[in-house]
């Protein structure tokens, strides 16, 4: 493994275990809130434990983020500052910024902590909000980076809003799944009649949020490729694995290309692709052809792709089954209970393999027309075996933080006297 | 500008430091002898100094970086120590906290991450500070008019949290 692999898999293992922990910080604050205006308005008290509950899973995460943060930035200015440098002039400030951020963030937290026990819920409702305000703020700055590599036309471009809001609410839709499958798992324990009333209420609650997430994430979805379209048409090339410029341009499911560069195999639908970019089977999508093959990204990203959409629609279809059982006042069965468990994690998966897309597809750029990634390099950097150490570290620190989740969880069944 | 970013930097290293000494000496203390109110004090301020140290780094990585792209290789061993006791922090943090009893050699490892991490900014700075005097080399203000800008309302907005946050860890390590 050459110098410049083993900086990547670093960094790309760094920002894997830190983005979980990020999608977490965002979600959670935000759930807390909806719960805890619920518990204010309505002084409802299983809310109020609910909060509780999000609230120690939060302290859990936040202590992760801050760490996994902290990390990330020390390996950007050593082994990345070219990089650093590149985007310095235009969007620099954002990085900067983005601290004032994660204090509001650390510093709100931290005093909602304080406050738990101490001030009534309305008062602790007001602490929480800067919470999301600083978790926000820090995700739209980052993000803004980030999509000035992928678009680097201005330093906020239509590309900003649409990584940001896409990822925000697929963080937050992560999250609500994560609680949905918890939720399902507890309530097939035996539990009281009350509790499982109140735990049906809530899973439906929960899907419901899912359901109007999905949609807005399917509309940004379609948006963002449209954007792609004409801001990284290669990206899109190799996400469709289209091999030649032309119109009637079709989308193609599983698949590959071969050797002469020639896309075969997989289910092919004629003229969608151009329908679904430009809304007319007539138009022009640009394909691989257009670049020489050395700056193809990995084409990995088609099956990357091909993934997410096969589990965004088993995640839909569940979530449907969810909103039609609550609609119809039905109690969940239990067989959908058991499936929700699993699901829990697919949100996760998904943020995951977005982000994957989106760093794989843009490659063998770092800042796209401006900075391959190679260049991105700092001269003479070279990890050597620390990246096995760093791996060694991101799993303790993910056990560790699988324990302390269990724990706390324990803990606050005991204290509120709960049993899910 | 100069000036100004100087001391934008190094006041919240200081306080970061101010806070790490206080915690090392209280990871001592409990190490050598059980002292539970050192733990409370720590678990208390550890996220807030922590987040103070990464604001400041986040202003130095920007304004330095075409320093960084010269020495930054050289500056990778000290900043992989750093991680290091960083993430194994971390974990220990989350291992101990959450559980009602903590073994003595973990107090010993934490205490471990703290001087590894003293190690590692004294050996930071070690190649850091001569690269700057020999190459007397100024810092990239462009960004500072926006910064302070901001920092006024962002430090008027925290400061009342923020003080009561490391008001409470005082007053559970006296109780």
């Amino acid at each position: 493994m050459d110098s410049l692999d083993a900086a990547r898999q670093l960094i790309g293992h760094t920002l894997a275990v830190h983005i979980v922990i990020v999608a977490l910080s965002i979600g959670l604050p935000v759930l807390m809130s909806i719960f805890e205006w619920r518990a204010w308005r309505k002084n409802d008290d299983k809310m109020r434990a609910t909060v509780k509950l999000l609230a120690r899973w939060a302290a859990v995460f936040v202590v992760g983020g801050i760490f996994t943060g902290t990390v990330v930035a020390l390996q950007l200015s050593t082994l990345w500052a070219p990089y650093l440098n590149e985007v310095r002039p235009n969007v620099g400030i954002f990085f900067q910024l983005e601290g004032y951020m994660f204090l509001v963030e650390a510093v709100f937290l931290s005093w909602y902590f304080a406050t738990m026990h101490k001030v009534g819920t309305r008062k602790h409702f007001w602490i929480g909000i800067p919470v999301s305000i600083g978790t926000m703020g820090s995700a739209f700055f980052i993000t803004t980076v980030n999509a000035y590599m992928n678009n680097p036309a201005a330093p906020i471009t239509l590309t900003t809003w649409l990584e940001f809001t896409h990822s925000l609410f697929s963080y937050i839709f992560a999250t609500v799944m994560l609680f949905l499958g918890y939720v399902a798992w507890r309530s097939l324990r035996k539990q009281t009649k009350p509790m499982q009333a109140f735990l049906n209420f809530k899973m439906g609650k929960l899907g419901i949020y899912a359901a109007v997430l999905l949609v807005v994430l399917a509309l940004l979805g379609h948006q963002s490729a449209v954007n792609l379209a004409t801001t990284q048409p290669h990206k899109l090339a190799a996400i469709e694995i289209l091999d030649k410029t032309q119109s009637n341009a079709p989308l193609r499911i599983g698949g590959d290309i071969n050797e002469q560069g020639v896309a075969e195999g997989g289910i092919v639908l004629p003229g969608v692709l151009s329908a679904l970019v430009g809304y007319n089977d007539e138009t022009v999508v640009k394909g691989l052809n257009e670049y020489p093959s050395y700056q193809w990204p990995d084409l990995i990203v088609h099956t990357l792709f091909d993934l997410k959409m096969m589990l965004i629609g088993l995640v839909s279809l569940v979530v449907l089954l969810v909103v039609v059982f609550i609609w119809r006042k039905k109690q969940l069965p239990k067989w959908l209970r058991v499936g929700l468990i699993p699901l829990g994690l697919t949100g996760f998966v998904l943020v995951e393999l977005g982000w994957f897309i989106t760093e794989f597809g843009r490659q063998t750029w770092t800042v796209v027309g401006k900075q391959t990634t190679a260049s991105a390099l700092t001269q003479g950097a070279d990890i050597k075996g620390s990246l096995i150490i760093f791996i060694v570290m991101f799993t303790v620190l993910a056990l560790s933080t699988l324990f302390a989740l269990a724990y706390t969880t324990r803990h606050w069944r005991a204290t509120e006297k709960l049993s899910w | 500008m100069v000036v100004a970013l100087y001391v934008f930097l190094l006041v919240p290293v200081l306080i970061y430091l101010v806070f790490s000494v206080i915690e090392i000496w209280l990871t001592l203390k409990i190490s050598v002898r059980k002292h539970s109110r050192s733990l409370l004090f720590i678990q208390a301020s550890t996220e807030i100094t922590h987040t103070i140290l990464v604001f400041a780094y986040a202003q130095f990585m920007i304004a330095f970086s075409p320093l960084l792209m010269e020495i930054g290789a050289q500056l990778w061993w000290p900043i992989a120590l750093l991680s290091v006791s960083i993430l194994l922090r971390g974990s220990l943090y989350l291992l101990m906290f959450y559980r009602e009893h903590s073994r003595r050699f973990e107090y010993w490892v934490l205490l471990a991450t703290y001087l590894a991490g003293v190690v590692a900014l004294v050996w930071f700075l070690a190649i850091l500070v001569p690269a700057i005097v020999t190459r007397q080399f100024v810092p990239d203000t462009t960004n500072m008019p926006i910064v302070l800008a901001v920092g006024g309302p962002a430090l008027a907005i925290i400061i009342v949290p923020l003080v009561a946050v490391y008001r409470r860890a005082f007053t559970l390590l006296r109780k």
